[in-house]
């Protein structure tokens, strides 16, 4: 089994954990790591989650899932956004991060996903 | 005789006959430097004298034996490439199979040994891909999965 399945399984594990501890982990060692690939799969899972507290991370925090400076990792989290079933609690982390983020950047960004949420 | 009939005699000043240039076939062959020159040097196209059936043979022959010396020599080296092309051949097999025979000597030969060097390595192997199985992760406490999780992402960044 090479290291990319490796990761990616260890991932998901963490992803379908019930333990508060996994988002932790996710939070801190997936969303922080160098690796794009790691990042990409990370807020993937976080996403799929669908909790508000996994969403906040991907949603609201800067630098991290939609706000993240790879445009790969980025689209990847918007791609798994607009793939949820229930859009509830993400659109409303998104009308948050909108109105209330103290940067720019993080409340144009939510706006755009907001709206392509919207429409789909 | 008179010296006046003499001096005429010896030191004739004009030519002494007009010879009749329709006996050569060849056209600047008439006079040259004052003497004709009689044999024919030119070959002619068509002599009129027809090669005999032998002295055929004997030109075909001399042909086929020049083109036979000639191809003589691209087959002997053609023949020595190959020659040296096996040799060398020989001698790499030569050299492999002593070297595989040192080895062989070196080399404690223990069947048992490497049966169970091959089994724990599959058992190893085994044991790996189980450890990363996803039922196996999903039963993991989160400070395992944690310390995996580190491990495999410095893997990853160091690229071993």
């Amino acid at each position: 089994m090479n290291n990319d399945k490796k990761l990616s399984n260890i991932i998901d594990a963490l992803a379908h954990h019930q333990d508060q501890g996994s988002l932790e982990v996710l939070e801190r060692v997936g969303t922080n790591c160098p690796d794009d690939e790691v990042r990409r799969l990370t807020a993937k899972a976080l996403v799929n989650k669908n909790t508000r507290d996994s969403l906040s991370i991907v949603i609201i925090s800067r630098g991290k899932g939609i706000n993240d400076l790879s445009t790969n990792v980025a689209m990847s989290a918007i791609n798994e956004l607009l793939a949820l079933e229930d859009k509830s609690s993400a659109m409303e982390i998104l009308a948050i991060a909108e109105e209330s983020h103290e940067d720019e950047s993080v409340r144009e960004t939510a706006r755009s996903v907001k709206a392509l949420m919207a429409f789909s | 005789m008179e010296i006046k009939n003499i001096s005429k005699k010896i030191f004739r000043t004009t030519p002494s006959k007009v010879e009749n240039s329709s006996n050569h076939t060849n056209p600047f062959g008439v006079n040259f430097k004052g003497n004709m020159i009689n044999a024919d040097v030119f070959e002619p196209a068509f002599c009129g004298v027809k090669e005999t059936i032998a002295q055929k043979a004997s030109k075909k022959g001399r042909m086929w034996a020049s083109a036979i010396v000639g191809s003589m020599n691209s087959v002997n080296e053609s023949i020595s490439r190959r020659m040296n092309s096996v040799v060398d051949f020989g001698n790499r097999i030569k050299t492999n199979v002593s070297d595989l025979w040192n080895q062989a000597n070196v080399k404690e030969f223990s069947p048992m040994q490497d049966m169970k060097n091959i089994i724990n390595n599959m058992k190893e192997r085994i044991s790996e891909r189980s450890t990363y199985s996803r039922t196996n992760l999903l039963n993991r406490v989160i400070p395992d999965l944690d310390a995996m999780f580190q491990d495999q992402i410095t893997i990853k960044l160091l690229g071993v």
